[in-house]
């Protein structure tokens, strides 16, 4: 065989390879999909989104474990968003090369991938065990420190990508510190850090496990922020796992809402991040 | 040693001066200018200059002589980073501006300074100019509204942005930027402008607009500008300082520069057989 056919066959084999690799994987990613949306598209009706879980056997939708999955995720947002602006600012900004950033952004990093299950656990030491009950607030502060590594870290990443001359450029004009920030720094990576703001709420709207131990669930409508809340991941977790066939379809309802959702807050950031670029 | 002959070359630059007619006064004086940065490096090595009102300097030389440091100095940007340090005096109007009492905000609203690379804020072409306004003036919207007109004239750009002043600055093209940043530094009505390679990332139209608009400025500011170019050089400045290796090897009228150096380095670079 001549050298140039043979590589012509590596070339062949390689590429069928990475081919099969990539149907693989595509196949179990599109698997996925399918099953979810043939099953949950099947319960999604009005009634998902206005009524509350039912006792197994009787007509019921969501609401309650959509409102508190809202609720939490939005005062964990809410919390989770300034702080972590804020850190980010100050760790790319305020404390350049000195070693007390650099051991905070390590240990951010650690927070970034910490499993979420130790998270709640941590949670319900502190916001659980000494009340002696399950509350949201303690479901939000869960979620809440999740949000807040992404919201650090994508903050501390989209100020490093402004170039400096900005920031020269604006202490050239005889601009206060606290004013380029605000004014020129912010408004350059705004889009940036949105994005992050975004890809936290993404990232706390699928979390099941530190909710679990705190916020727990609850089968009727609470607005109480004090009392157990019913949420998304929870409900799904326990119908899906229920033996009744109407629970198991609403499982399968707000899987569909949770992914749909993820789906479009990936999107908006992503063409948040695209129009930055194009700028 | 090397602060004597660079000494000897300010004193030769001065003498050399006052034959010349109508010289402007002196506005900014640098003496015996040292700059240290963080690791220690001597970037500026005793550095001895006069810099006049009214007037265009030009600072040439080799890359890393320390030409864009001592501009650098002028405005004291490069006190955004901790470490760096001078010793010396820089004297504007006969004020020392290195001193730790130094107003940098004041100091930098009288001294402009434009970068090499076009640094338009992420805000419109009107808030552009009106920023930099306000951080030193309450000035009513219908004056507020002149004083941009009236930059943006200045910078030679109102007729190319008259009709999109309130799109993003960003969307100009590099050499508008450029101009717009110029007009930005000038709305805060400075007295001395720093050009750090103004035109050095532009193509050649945007080149020959912003040394025109160069020129024109000259009337009213002390000018000092860095450049590689040295046609830009010849064309734009009175006076031209030549650097090597963090030390002013030649300073004098720029047409003595170029026709006639006395240091041998000098016109070795000035007629390109270094750098």
């Amino acid at each position: 065989m001549s050298l140039s056919s043979s590589r012509k066959t590596t070339n062949t084999v390689a590429l069928a390879l990475a081919a099969a690799a990539t149907f693989v994987g595509l196949f179990f990613l599109a698997a996925i999909l399918v099953t979810l949306i043939v099953k949950g598209f099947s319960a999604i009706s009005p009634r998902i989104f206005l009524e509350n879980t039912p006792p197994p056997g009787s007509d019921g939708g969501l609401l309650n474990a959509i409102f508190g999955s809202v609720a939490m995720t939005a005062i964990a947002i809410i919390v989770a968003t300034p702080i972590g602006i804020l850190a980010g600012t100050y760790l790319t900004e305020y404390s350049r090369g000195s070693r007390l950033a650099e051991v905070a952004k390590f240990i951010n990093d650690i927070l970034l991938s910490a499993p979420s299950i130790i998270i709640g656990l941590f949670v319900y030491t502190i916001l659980v065990v000494p009340f002696h009950h399950f509350s949201a607030w303690a479901g939000a502060a869960a979620l809440g420190i999740i949000a807040l590594p992404v919201i650090n870290r994508t903050t501390q990443d989209m100020l490093a990508l402004v170039p400096n001359e900005l920031r020269e450029a604006a202490a050239a004009l005889g601009t206060p510190r606290w004013k380029t920030m605000t004014h020129v720094i912010y408004r350059a990576a705004r889009s940036g850090i949105l994005t992050g703001v975004l890809l936290a709420i993404a990232r706390v709207t699928g979390e099941t496990a530190p909710l679990l131990f705190t916020a727990l669930n609850n089968q009727f409508w609470s607005s109480n922020l004090g009392a157990p809340m019913a949420n998304l991941p929870v409900v799904i977790f326990q119908f899906a796992l229920s033996p009744y066939d109407d629970w198991q379809k609403l499982a399968w309802g707000g899987a569909l809402i949770i992914t749909v959702t993820i789906l479009a807050l990936n999107i908006i950031a992503r063409s948040l991040a695209g129009g930055s670029k194009s700028q | 040693m090397d602060m004597l002959s660079s000494n000897s070359v300010g004193r030769a630059a001065a003498a050399t001066a006052p034959g010349v007619a109508r010289e402007q006064p002196i506005k900014v004086e640098i003496k015996d200018l040292h700059f240290f940065y963080n690791n220690g490096f001597e970037a500026l090595k005793g550095i001895n200059l006069q810099l006049r009102d009214k007037t265009v300097t030009a600072f040439i030389g080799p890359s890393g002589c320390g030409k864009s440091t001592l501009l650098r100095v002028l405005n004291r940007i490069y006190d955004l980073y901790p470490g760096q340090r001078v010793t010396g005096e820089v004297l504007l109007d006969g004020h020392d501006i290195l001193s730790k009492s130094e107003d940098l905000n004041r100091l930098r609203s009288r001294i402009g300074m434009v970068f090499q690379k076009p640094t338009p804020f992420p805000m419109s072409i009107y808030e552009n100019i009106a920023f930099g306004i306000r951080l030193y003036e309450k000035v009513p919207k219908s004056e507020m509204d002149g004083r941009v007109e009236a930059a943006l004239r200045k910078a030679a750009l109102w007729d190319e942005v008259k009709d999109k002043i309130s799109q993003s600055g960003l969307g100009l093209s590099g050499g508008q930027q450029q101009r717009l940043c110029i007009a930005r530094a000038i709305a805060v009505k400075p007295s001395v402008l720093l050009l750090d390679e103004p035109a050095s990332a532009l193509d050649p139209i945007s080149t020959a607009k912003v040394e025109e608009l160069i020129e024109e400025l000259a009337s009213d500011y002390c000018i000092a500008i860095v450049t590689h170019n040295m046609q830009q050089a010849a064309r734009a400045s009175q006076f031209t300082a030549f650097m090597y290796l963090g030390e002013l090897i030649e300073f004098n009228r720029t047409d003595n520069i170029f026709t006639a150096p006395v240091n041998k380095r000098t016109q070795d670079y000035v007629t390109g057989r270094f750098g």
